[in-house]
């Protein structure tokens, strides 16, 4: 079922959380919602649930409005942040409660139980104490818990968190194959961004209340729409070289080096800049290092180099510029060497100096 | 190495005995006069009032208990009259209190209510039980004989839930603050009401803090004599403390039937207790959360 949160606005106290948050989530969608700690995921998806209100605004579910429904005419399951086992009941009723509450057969509740004890791997758990159980096993409990049934929306704050890579790879894949199976409309909080990368259909990125953008795996990594976004989504981070439009001289000013610029950027920078002060965002894969000197590459000296196995990350100082490149394991270069630095141009992101929205 | 060790354990031994000590000890001061009271009660009545007193009956006999004329427990006998009024009162007002106190502590727990700013109302229900009953009695023997409820159970149901529902509401607030608000958003959220979230998931957790609650409020209103006294004069109606007291006349104590009597009053105090304390176990929610 479609959900739409229109104009969402939470305060607790005075303090604002969400500010004026329209999203749209579409039937059937792997929705993730992602950003840092404290940006109001959590709130998000609970004023969904039905579990805080709204200061003001509307949600809907399908069609209809469900700010006044109580949780339970919503019919969601969520998993929660802090797992919320009920510690008087084995691993088996914990499970199995939605069902319970359904008046479902003890048989068919069995047979579910298994069946979602088989995903996640806790067959050998159903009859422990949620206290007999480790971290790890403790959340899995809770998702399964929520994977029982088939419910409007499935609402997951951070189910992966607490376990360990490997089974957070597995479980993962889990998740988006169960969704892909059921087609059921999910919300999934995380700030782990290879979760979102990997699992969304669309990110929703979210960060000091406001929604900064909202867009598919690869657009929301090819093309974020401001410096935040750009920052916060790859990694190693996207640099950021601060600089100046000289638009008479046709170039970027940055310093220790210059950006040469056509008629057709000109024309853009005119348009959608707001001052002269902007943003250059490369990110480290887009960053060629060479140890001869290239045309229009730019000087500098290496600071560090971290290898990865894979790849190698390696920091060059620019004059007072940081810039951080990932390159080839096996090229041979050490700290202080001279390198010389090219940007991928068609890889390259302006954002305003002021708004720090995209320019180009 | 082995003589540290030796001297460890002659060390924890020495500990050991020390505390085992002081606790007979205490135990010897709070029982003997229990245990007093109950060997009095199977004294003949020349050896009451002998003068040299023993630390057990020479002559054991249950006629305080047993005599068909005025033994205690003989059919018809004002004791056994006390006795249920006490249990009627106690358990019906401590029924009621833990119900009314259990909702009420929940609601201060759980929401936020411009009446509860900072605290207000549950101070507020606090200051209830900062009078010493003394001060009110007289109003509130006028308030009963205005309302005709003098010695009716109904008096003592209000009074006693009256006094004791503020103990109870602080007691029970402090244990459903311990409860984890996500459990029972949970079961909202799997579909239970909030009522049958409160009924099937939380209160199952705070058992143990109902049972101690109800532990003190029943051994306080069994014990409560004063409003009983004033509140109570009719002999059918009177509760233990002020029916035990009528066996001291102006003229002669009867300390037989009277040691007997306490002795039974007691009995019901101590199965309570001995049935519910297995549920007085701690860390029922250990496991509910992350940490
Ligand atoms: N009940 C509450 N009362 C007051 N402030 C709250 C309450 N719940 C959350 N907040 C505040 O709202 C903000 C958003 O909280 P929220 O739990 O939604 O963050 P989050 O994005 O889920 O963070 P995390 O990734 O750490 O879980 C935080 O600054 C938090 O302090
Ligand atoms: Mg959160």
């Amino acid at each position: 079922m479609e959900v739409r949160y229109e104009n969402i606005t939470k305060q607790f106290g005075e303090t604002p959380v969400l500010e004026n948050l329209n999203l749209t989530i579409h039937d059937g969608e792997f929705l993730v919602l992602l950003g840092p700690s404290g940006c109001g995921k959590s709130t998000a998806l609970r004023m969904l649930a039905g579990l805080e209100d709204p200061t003001s605004g509307e949600i809907y579910i399908g069609n209809q409005p469900v700010t006044d429904m109580e949780p339970k005419e919503r019919d969601i399951s969520m998993v929660f942040q802090s797992y919320a086992l009920y510690p008087h009941m084995s691993v088996f009723e914990n499970i199995t409660y939605p069902l319970k509450i359904r008046k479902v057969s003890k048989a068919e509740r069995k047979k579910q139980a298994d069946r979602v004890a088989e995903i996640l791997e806790i067959g050998n758990l159903l009859k422990r104490k949620p206290k007999e159980l480790s971290g790890g096993q403790r959340q899995r409990v809770a998702l399964g818990r929520s994977l029982i049934r088939e419910p409007n929306v499935f609402l997951m704050d951070e189910p992966l968190s607490n376990l360990d890579a490997k089974l957070r790879v597995h479980m993962r894949g889990e998740i988006k194959r169960l969704h892909t199976e059921l087609g059921i409309t999910s919300v999934y909080v995380t700030h782990d961004q290879t979760e979102a990368m990997t699992m969304a259909d669309r990110i929703a990125i979210m960060e000091g209340g406001h929604l900064q953008q909202l867009a598919a795996p690869n657009e929301i990594y090819n093309k974020p729409t401001n410096k935040y976004v750009g920052g916060f989504i790859g990694s190693p981070a996207m640099n950021f070289v601060k600089g100046r439009y000289k638009g008479k001289e046709d170039r970027l000013d940055f310093d220790v080096f210059d950006f040469p610029i056509d008629h057709e950027w000109r024309e853009i920078f005119e348009r959608e800049l707001s001052g002269d002060d902007l943003y250059l965002g490369v990110r480290p894969e887009d960053v060629q290092v060479s140890t001869t000197p290239q045309p229009g590459a730019v000087k500098g000296e290496v600071y560090v180099v971290e290898p990865l196995g894979k790849e190698m990350i390696t920091i060059v100082r620019v004059g007072d510029h940081t810039v951080m490149a990932c390159i080839e394991p096996d090229v041979d270069i050490e700290m202080n060497q001279e390198v010389w630095l090219q940007f991928k141009n068609h890889k390259l992101h302006m954002f305003d100096g002021k708004t720090e929205a995209k320019v180009v | 190495m082995e003589n540290a060790k030796t001297g460890m354990k002659a060390k924890r031994m020495r500990e050991e005995i020390i505390r085992y000590t002081v606790l007979f000890i205490i135990c010897l001061i709070v029982l003997f006069p229990i245990y007093w009271m109950v060997i009095t009660s199977f004294k003949t009545q020349g050896e009451l009032f002998h003068s040299t007193q023993t630390f057990f009956p020479q002559q054991f006999t249950l006629q305080y208990y047993l005599d068909p004329v005025d033994g205690v427990l003989t059919a018809g006998s004002p004791f056994l009259g006390f006795f249920f009024n006490s249990m009627i009162v106690a358990s019906a007002s401590t029924v009621i209190c833990l119900v009314v106190g259990s909702l009420a502590a929940y609601s201060l727990a759980r929401f936020e209510m411009r009446i509860n700013k900072n605290d207000r109302l549950s101070f507020a229900i606090l200051t209830a039980r900062m009078l010493p009953p003394i001060v009110v009695i007289v109003p509130m023997y006028l308030i009963m004989q205005q309302l005709g409820l003098l010695n009716t159970y109904w008096a003592m149901l209000i009074v006693y839930t009256g006094f004791n529902l503020p103990f109870v509401v602080w007691m029970m607030k402090a244990f459903f603050q311990e409860i984890p608000k996500d459990l029972e958003e949970s079961a909202m959220v799997d579909g239970d009401s909030r009522m049958k979230a409160f009924y099937k998931i939380v209160l199952p957790l705070v058992a143990p803090g109902l049972v101690a609650t109800s532990i003190f409020t029943i051994i306080l209103t069994w014990n409560e004599f004063l409003f009983a006294m004033f509140l109570l004069n009719s002999a059918d109606m009177m509760t233990l403390p002020p029916g035990i007291a009528t066996f001291i006349t102006q003229y002669e104590t009867n300390w037989g039937s009277l040691t007997a009597a306490a002795t039974l009053a007691v009995v019901p105090v101590v199965i309570f207790s001995f049935i519910v304390q297995k549920h007085l176990v701690k860390g029922m929610t250990l496991g509910a959360v992350k940490g």
